[in-house]
């Protein structure tokens, strides 16, 4: 049987060593309700979607399928992940003898932290992202939702840290709103994780780029604070090579964008399929992992074909020139524009200042 | 209004409306999708309300020469509107206004005729949409019982020909196959009567870039114009100045972009302007592409700006896939694709079928052969 081009295509992009990433975006149900979300539109607490059981196994077997072999990783996406902890447990048990799967990776706000010991310990695949602001931040850019009472034990995340070296990480996100507090709250959680050699590698500081996020008034304080957050790192030994640093060192990612978007199929809890999670509007799903090969590769394939650099005003922008454009976020430019390709000034503004005046400089 | 809305307002010397919105043919590859936009009434009051606005609003008869152009579905289907529009703009409005319009050909009654030859020189060309020979042109271009139109644009052709001598090249013939006739071969059929039966010089054919090309489609092009090329001697013995169409395109196409936006505007029967006629009446694209009112004069800057982004940047998206391909070496501006189309048929106006670059790829490898093999 002939198969079109557009699915030889994406079959071949798939199969690639450098596409490892399969995203189970679990449930968008969370506690909190932070102010850069953009998940928390589909979040109705306990009436949220939540995957099933059958689709995480569909899921790994048409991706395993499609990967021919190679390893690669798995994501849950939530909302908060740990709130489904059975699920969590139930794709940690399917992956943990499976040679396929290389690790687990959960991206937690750590307030469902009952059993996150006991499952490190039993399934070393499993690794973790706490997306924490830190004690500066965490009350205003990340305020929890009325019906939850629950505390954020900080001692409590960085010990499991500690205890589980190179499978815990922590991501804040550098937020305008709070940008005058970026370098007290880097030093914060550098002098947490008390471990100089590994900063660069566990701490991924991450700028918002929402719409309408970044000016040049904000842009400005967060320049001045990285500066003091470098002073700070080069007097503490702190390396700043490691690609999560990369808000310190040139972007040089050879991918198109450089988040995920392009190594990763992103399955949703209905087993719909979307360029990435944020993108997950009407016009852009292009199948559910049940209906493989029947999807509609013209709607995926321009994403995974899609270069930041690659428009008329890129390529004549000097930071681009020098493959130094971090980019923008598809999903917020879509948002902004009702076009997925087209830079955000404010993000431009942003990349333009952090590439000449933090990295370069 | 911003900057680059002000450059696009003041670049613009030609306003195509909507003058008829009905049809006698359903089409099988019309991009007007909805047949809703091919049963409505459209009366003078109508369209002088917004020509007028519209030649207001862009100050296009400011200009050295400008354009009204009636659009459809059918303009004949209301010619007696259309002509009393652009007689008025013709004779009341300054400066030199021009037309154009592109018809189905299915009637030429005597005052469209009489009408041709007293503004002879106000037209810009008049086209007619024909597929090929009966076989070809009656597969797609139907009409509502699903009975062909051949033999009527045939005789319509015939009338022109012979009642408006004076328009010489600026009738024109307009064939358009769809992946689905490519399998059934139309494209030599096509080719093949234009160039030995019309005796045009140049092959009008065209190949639809909205829909994806299945791997039968690609190779039934490959064949067709593999067959071309054992009769090219044949063919060019019936007429010397012979050539195929998608060649010429392939070899001499220099500007990529179309008028859309940069000399032209659709301006719809609510003031609503858009770069060109396709969102008026597919409504999955037509938030996207509203880019102001003439009526109440309000412009959407976000609009104009993503609007010119994506058709100015749209096919340099492609160019990961760019690098080996030999279209790319012979004449990239040749791999354009509407900008328009490509919201239609991805979703996202920076893309395209992917298929249609296979299809661009058999045309530019046939078309290097014939070189090679000194036919060209």
């Amino acid at each position: 049987m002939t198969i079109s081009y557009e699915q030889e295509l994406y079959e071949n992009i798939i199969s690639n060593q450098l596409f490892g990433g399969l995203e189970l975006v679990v449930s968008p149900r969370c506690n909190l309700e932070c102010v850069y979300c953009y998940m928390k539109k589909y979040n109705k607490l306990d009436s949220s979607p939540i995957i099933s059981k059958t689709t995480i196994d569909k899921s790994i077997e048409v991706f395993s399928k499609l990967k021919k072999g190679q390893s690669y990783s798995i994501e849950a996406f939530g909302g908060e992940p740990f709130i489904q902890t059975d699920l969590i447990e139930y794709i940690l048990q399917k992956t943990k003898n499976n040679e396929q799967i290389s690790y687990v990776l959960i991206p937690s706000n750590g307030y469902y932290t009952n059993n996150v010991e006991s499952l490190l310990t039993e399934y070393p695949k499993l690794q973790i992202s706490f997306s924490i602001d830190g004690i500066y931040n965490e009350h205003i850019n990340r305020p929890k939702h009325p019906t939850c009472n629950k505390e954020l034990d900080y001692d409590y995340l960085f010990r499991l840290y500690k205890q589980f070296p190179k499978r815990i990480g922590f991501h804040p996100m550098i937020y305008s709103k709070t940008v005058e507090n970026t370098y007290k709250t880097a030093v914060w959680f550098a002098e947490n994780m008390n471990n100089p050699n590994d900063v660069e590698n566990s701490l991924y500081l991450l700028p918002v780029r929402n719409p309408k996020n970044w000016d040049s008034n904000t842009i400005h304080i967060l320049i001045d604070e990285l500066h003091k957050f470098k002073n700070y790192c080069e007097e503490n030994h702190i390396s700043m090579n490691s690609t999560k640093f990369n808000i310190f060192r040139t972007v040089g990612c050879p991918r198109g964008t450089t988040c995920s978007l392009q190594t990763t199929l992103s399955v949703n809890w209905d087993g719909d399929l979307y360029p990435c999670h944020r993108l997950m509007y009407p016009e852009f799903k292009y199948g559910n992992i049940y209906t493989y090969p029947k999807w509609d590769f013209n709607v995926i394939l321009p994403f995974y074909l899609y270069h930041r650099g690659n428009s008329f005003l890129c390529q004549s922008c000097s930071i681009q020139n020098k493959n130094n454009c971090a980019g923008g976020c598809l999903g917020a430019q879509y948002e902004y524009w009702g076009d997925p390709f087209i830079p955000i000034k404010d993000t431009c503004l942003l990349n333009q200042k952090l590439a000449t005046e933090v990295v370069d400089a | 209004m911003n900057k680059i809305s002000s450059l696009m307002i003041n670049s613009i010397s030609s306003i195509q409306i909507p003058m008829s919105l009905q049809c006698q043919l359903r089409c099988k590859y019309c991009y007007i999708r909805d047949n809703n936009y091919k049963i409505i009434p459209v009366d003078y009051d109508s369209i002088f309300k917004v020509m007028q606005s519209a030649v207001e609003f862009f100050k296009i008869t400011s200009k050295e020469t400008s354009a009204i152009i009636p659009w459809g579905a059918e303009p004949l289907c209301n010619w007696q509107n259309i002509e009393k529009s652009l007689r008025y703009a013709f004779t009341q409005y300054p400066g030199f206004v021009q037309t154009a319009w592109s018809t189905n050909g299915l009637i030429a009654p005597t005052k469209y005729l009489d009408f041709i030859n007293e503004f002879i020189d106000r037209i810009i060309y008049v086209q007619i949409s024909l597929d090929g020979p009966e076989e070809v042109h009656d597969y797609s271009r139907v009409h509502r019982d699903g009975s062909g139109s051949f033999r009527q644009v045939m005789k319509t052709v015939e009338t022109m020909y012979n009642k408006c001598p004076n328009l010489g090249n600026k009738l024109i013939f307009k064939a358009t196959l769809s992946p689905e006739q490519l399998t059934l071969h139309h494209f030599y059929k096509s080719v093949h009567f234009f160039l030995t039966e019309m005796k045009l010089p140049l092959d009008p054919t065209s190949l639809v870039m909205d829909t994806p090309y299945s791997p039968e489609a690609i190779k039934a092009l490959k064949e067709d114009l593999d067959r071309l090329k054992e009769e090219w001697s044949e063919i060019k013995a019936i007429n010397k100045d012979a050539t195929i169409g998608l060649f010429y395109k392939l070899e001499n196409h220099q500007n990529p972009y179309c008028s859309a936006c940069s000399t032209q505007v659709e301006v719809d029967l609510d003031g609503n302007f858009y770069p060109c006629h396709a969102p008026v009446t597919a409504n999955n694209i037509k938030k996207y592409f509203c880019l102001g009112n003439v009526f109440t004069k309000i412009v959407n800057d976000k609009a104009i700006y993503r609007t010119l982004y994506g058709k100015y940047n749209a096919n340099l998206i492609r160019s990961p896939l760019c690098n080996s391909c030999c279209v790319n070496t012979i004449n990239p501006t040749f791999c354009y694709i509407c900008f328009t189309d490509s919201l239609i048929s991805t979703h996202n106006v920076s893309f395209f079928p992917l298929s249609t670059c296979k299809v661009k790829q058999v045309i530019g490898n046939s078309f290097l052969e014939w070189k090679n093999d000194n036919i060209l």
